[in-house]
């Protein structure tokens, strides 16, 4: 077989995977916003406010990351979960004299605390210094109304979505395959 | 001898009401909405309803199934805000109660909206107009629960249902908040039961104790299995959020608070008669939708009832969601699930 030969059967093979992938990608995003408009059905309060960017967390920083390598010739991304940092930890801090006894959240200075509860829990933390509480995964469907109010059609198209984001990663690194045989043909 | 003065103070408001009722879509007028091609078509179709030229306002190019949405909600309001300036004495307080239950939406609204770094206009703009008080911005401002309540919601007509919730006042996330929520909700049915139960003659008492426990066992319900897809809930904090009335309730609630498991949630709800095969198959929340637009519209059968204003109500807003549905399927091109919609007029 001569180089041109196999440059053009990779061409088609990478076309013909890329069509694959967008056509389970439109399948995937239709159940996804079917399921959407379902949990908007099931939604009782569905009447002042659909499932979106109204009840979005803006403290929330994400859990995936997108790395993309460009050191070998196909610009290649991966996409994986974000590993939590241990500096992300809540620490409570022995030397707060004020009165106020605040905790002192490095992520977050909006969280609604109880005053009073805080005069009493500080002198049993004051025992063991910097105390570092565990870092919680939070699922980001809690934004949309925590642990009893989630109707499972919310679940399901969260499903849906979530399952996209492999098929976008190998969406763009077939594109970038084809980008570079055609580049490399030219 | 209901009848004999009921009509004295409230005809006029039955005598809108049932108007408002025969204006609900039937099942013929549905399925003329499903066959529309566009959300032009659509808008054509809703204008020959009660809805009239409500979207006329509205361009072709702008037309989303969003302010389709909305503009049947504010409808809705219209209408609610138009029979409750009506009322007095014990009626109002009845359409008062109605309200309560949004303003614990629009209360958990605001406090989890502050929490999540959301600007206070943004977030007023999604608060249910019917659970609207006057002091409900200003909860953007305290930090915590205890002086939320002291600067602002001891004023509110929702005050009393407070008194178990400071329990989770530690630190206030989406979970914490959800609780709170969940209590303040029980404590609501509670009142809003014994004001049925006190104040309503009958044929509405009997006719509002059945919608309101039908309310109270679908939230336990939905509490039970909610709760079992998170490991935070203990059995008894999960006793402690579920109502205490309803056809679940002493034995069946007692039983689902210890429940770990599926299968047991289904096994526990089958016991009681009216719930039975509800888990079984299907989605549970069109079940209960169903079960409760039958309940609505048996309500209507009684009259010199002012339970026929509830009814209408929950009935109006499951329109809103059906037309909403249908515009959606419309504008997705779904059209195999165009006909999951609830219509029982």
């Amino acid at each position: 077989m001569i180089e041109e030969d196999k440059d053009i059967l990779d061409l088609l093979e990478n076309l013909s995977k890329y069509n694959l992938l967008l056509e389970q990608l439109q399948n995937s995003m239709r159940d996804g916003y079917s399921n959407l408009s379902r949990a908007n059905y099931h939604n009782k309060d569905s009447i002042r406010g659909r499932y979106g960017k109204d009840y979005w967390d803006y403290s929330y920083t994400g859990n995936k990351t997108v790395k993309v390598d460009l050191t070998s010739g196909e610009d290649t991304i991966s996409i994986f979960k974000t590993k939590l940092l241990n500096s992300d930890s809540i620490e409570i801090k022995e030397d707060d004299q004020s009165s106020s006894n605040t905790i002192i959240d490095e992520k977050n200075d909006n969280v609604l605390k109880n005053r009073k509860e805080k005069t009493t829990s500080k002198t049993k933390t004051s025992k063991s210094s910097n105390e570092v509480k565990p870092v919680i995964e939070k699922n980001p469907i809690t934004m949309f109304g925590s642990a009893f109010t989630i109707p499972q059609s919310l679940r399901d198209s969260q499903t849906n979505f979530e399952s996209i984001i492999p098929l976008l990663q190998e969406l763009i690194n077939t594109k970038n395959k084809i980008n570079k045989i055609t580049n490399d043909a030219l | 001898m209901e009848g004999v003065y009921f009509n004295v103070d409230n005809g006029f408001i039955e005598g809108v009401v049932r108007g408002y009722r025969n204006g609900l879509l039937t099942s013929n007028q549905y399925l003329n909405l499903t066959q529309c091609d566009t959300l032009d078509d659509f808008k054509l179709q809703l204008s020959s309803t009660d809805y009239g030229n409500f979207l006329s306002s509205v361009a072709t190019e702008g037309l989303t199934t969003s302010i389709i949405q909305e503009l049947a909600s504010q409808k809705l309001y219209q209408e609610f805000n138009y029979i409750r300036n009506q009322t007095r004495r014990f009626n109002k307080k009845f359409m008062d109660f109605i309200t309560y239950g949004y303003m614990i939406d629009n209360v958990t609204l605001m406090i989890t909206g502050t929490i999540h770094d959301r600007d206070k206009a943004e977030i007023l703009q999604r608060c249910h107009p019917l659970g609207w008080f006057d002091t409900l911005p200003t909860l953007s401002v305290a930090t915590d629960l205890e002086s939320l309540y002291e600067t602002v919601l001891v004023d509110t007509p929702i005050a009393p249902y407070f008194s178990n919730c400071f329990d989770n006042a530690e630190e206030l996330d989406d979970l914490n908040i959800e609780i709170i929520r969940n209590k303040l909700y029980k404590a609501y049915l509670n009142d809003f039961y014994n004001f049925i139960s006190s104040e309503l003659p009958e044929p509405a008492k009997e006719a509002m104790q059945d919608l309101v426990v039908f309310e109270a066992d679908r939230r336990s319900i939905n509490i039970a299995l909610n709760s079992l897809q998170s490991e935070d809930i203990a059995p008894d904090l999960k006793r402690e959020l579920l109502p205490d009335l309803g056809k679940l309730y002493p034995i069946a609630t007692a039983h689902l608070a210890e429940a770990q498991d599926f299968e047991t949630v289904r096994a526990i709800v089958g016991s009681v008669y009216e719930y039975k095969g509800i888990l079984e198959s299907g989605n549970l929340e069109d079940h209960f939708y169903k079960y409760e637009m039958e309940l609505c519209r048996d309500a209507f059968t009684q009259q010199f009832a002012v339970s026929t204003i509830w009814a209408w109500m929950k009935s109006k807003e499951q329109e809103v969601r059906n037309i909403t549905w249908i515009a959606e399927c419309i504008a997705q091109n779904q059209r195999e699930k165009i006909n999951n919609y609830i219509s029982v007029y």
